[in-house]
């Protein structure tokens, strides 16, 4: 497919509030785009695949570049925070490890300096990395409109690829991921291992919370990317480990009903039956390595 | 409709007219005459046109001139001073990391970045750092092996 080096013609509008923001995409519904990161953005554009007759630069809001954490808010992260930020942020490298661990295989170094993960969510990539480690912590996303705000599970996000569930003038604003209990895991595995460049064709993320007495599972999130239209939680196998204490047959059993439960598709990347074995393999992997870190906590 | 904005390059203010379209790329090269930052792909995966923007690399040709107002841009002009070669531009050419040298001032300035950070890098970090950055010639080990002199020269410094 052929592109321009230069991008088409557009005005750029800079908003002064968030609430600004909103009502000028609302006042300019199918004619204005928002751009963050511009690291799929612009492309599209150079690629003339969107030609949109404004541009909402947001990078003059402070409020959506921020990451906060406390006891009981948790951690809130603007839209506009850069995947390379939430690498480097101590809280989150302590505290919500596998979520720097998927920022740090978005891209390249260049990429992840640029592109945020409001955009990575937004961009409603089936393989977007960020996502699964995040829906696994159930985070929430708060968006805002220009006449009232709400506040989604992340999972509702996503429609289709490429597709969220945003209406016309409202705006990502932050990600809240709440505190996990004591005694949790939490991990992502994906393929290709090699970061730089290579999209995911198999993305797993799992969270386990133990029982400290009894070792079974007090709860357990497991969500698959790459391999449906969407990120998609893996209901089956969650309610396989829920509430029972998780030996090598059971974690087979559930690995064997993630594969089960992914709707891959065959691309460039991977086919579709390497794919869905390749989620029964890393989903063992991924709730080994949980729970190894659930008990050692 | 062309805007008038600063932009501080290389440690001077510099003021450009610019669409809303124009790229950071575009000024450097076409309104400043800095060519040393190169256009490869045009949609951020080969690096060639890597600069630091507030000391992280970026790609150039994927950022709005219009977003990098007020901040601080260095390209591979600003790298020497005083005629004096920057220590990863004298690594790079006494390790033979050049060759076409289209790749080359973007591969420093990812490696500037990393070494601004990390002064004590070991070989996968180097690796790491400069994997946004492709070099059709080289085979990358000349260049990790520049990086990893520049290093070790700069601390004994």
């Amino acid at each position: 497919m052929i592109y321009l080096k230069s991008l088409p013609t557009f005005e750029y509008f800079s908003p002064q509030s968030l609430k600004e923001a909103c009502s000028f995409l609302k006042a300019h519904e199918n004619g204005a785009k928002i751009v963050a990161g511009g690291t799929d953005l612009l492309i599209d554009m150079k690629y003339r695949k969107v030609t949109p007759r404004y541009l909402v630069g947001l990078r003059t809001l402070p409020e959506l570049s921020r990451v906060t954490f406390g006891d009981q808010e948790g951690l809130r992260i603007g839209a506009m925070v850069t995947h390379q930020e939430i690498m480097d942020g101590p809280i989150i490298n302590e505290k919500f490890k596998s979520i720097a661990l998927a920022c740090s295989q978005v891209g390249t170094p260049q990429i992840r300096n640029m592109g945020t993960v409001g955009g990575n969510v937004c961009n409603a990539a089936p393989s977007a990395d960020s996502v699964p480690p995040l829906m696994a912590y159930s985070a929430t996303v708060t968006i805002a409109g220009a006449e009232s705000d709400r506040v989604l599970p992340l999972e509702e996000m996503f429609i289709g690829p490429g597709e969220n569930c945003l209406k016309a003038g409202e705006i990502l604003a932050e990600i809240r991921v709440p505190v996990a209990p004591p005694h949790t895991g939490a991990v992502y595995v994906r393929l290709p291992a090699r970061t730089g460049k290579d999209i995911a064709a198999v993305g797993v993320a799992v969270l386990i919370t133990l029982d400290p007495t009894s070792g079974a599972c007090n709860d357990v999130k497991i969500v698959l990317g790459a391999v449906a239209p969407t990120p998609i939680r893996s209901r089956k196998a969650e309610a396989a480990l829920n509430g029972e204490k998780p030996g090598e047959d059971l974690i087979n059993r559930a690995a064997l009903l993630s594969a089960d439960e992914a709707k891959p598709i065959s691309d460039v990347r991977s086919s579709l039956d390497y794919r869905t074995e390749m989620v029964r393999v890393l989903t063992g992997q991924a709730l080994n390595q949980a729970l190894a870190i659930a008990r050692a906590s | 409709m062309k805007k008038l904005i600063q932009l501080k390059i290389n440690g001077e203010t510099a003021e450009v007219a610019v669409e809303p379209r124009t790229t950071l790329l575009h000024v450097l090269r076409e309104d400043l005459g800095l060519t040393g930052t190169k256009e490869g792909c045009g949609i951020g995966d080969c690096g060639a046109c890597t600069v630091l923007l507030d000391g992280k690399p970026v790609a150039s040709c994927l950022t709005l001139a219009v977003e990098v107002r007020d901040r601080e841009v260095l390209t591979i002009e600003g790298l020497s001073k005083d005629g004096e070669l920057h220590p990863l531009q004298r690594a790079f050419i006494d390790h033979f990391a050049v060759q076409c040298g289209f790749c080359t001032p973007g591969m420093i300035l990812s490696a500037k970045a990393l070494l601004d950070r990390n002064p004590h890098p070991v070989e996968e970090e180097v690796r790491q750092a400069l994997s946004g950055n492709l070099c059709r010639c080289t085979g990358y080990v000349k260049i990790v092996e520049a990086v990893l002199a520049a290093a070790e020269y700069m601390q004994s410094q």
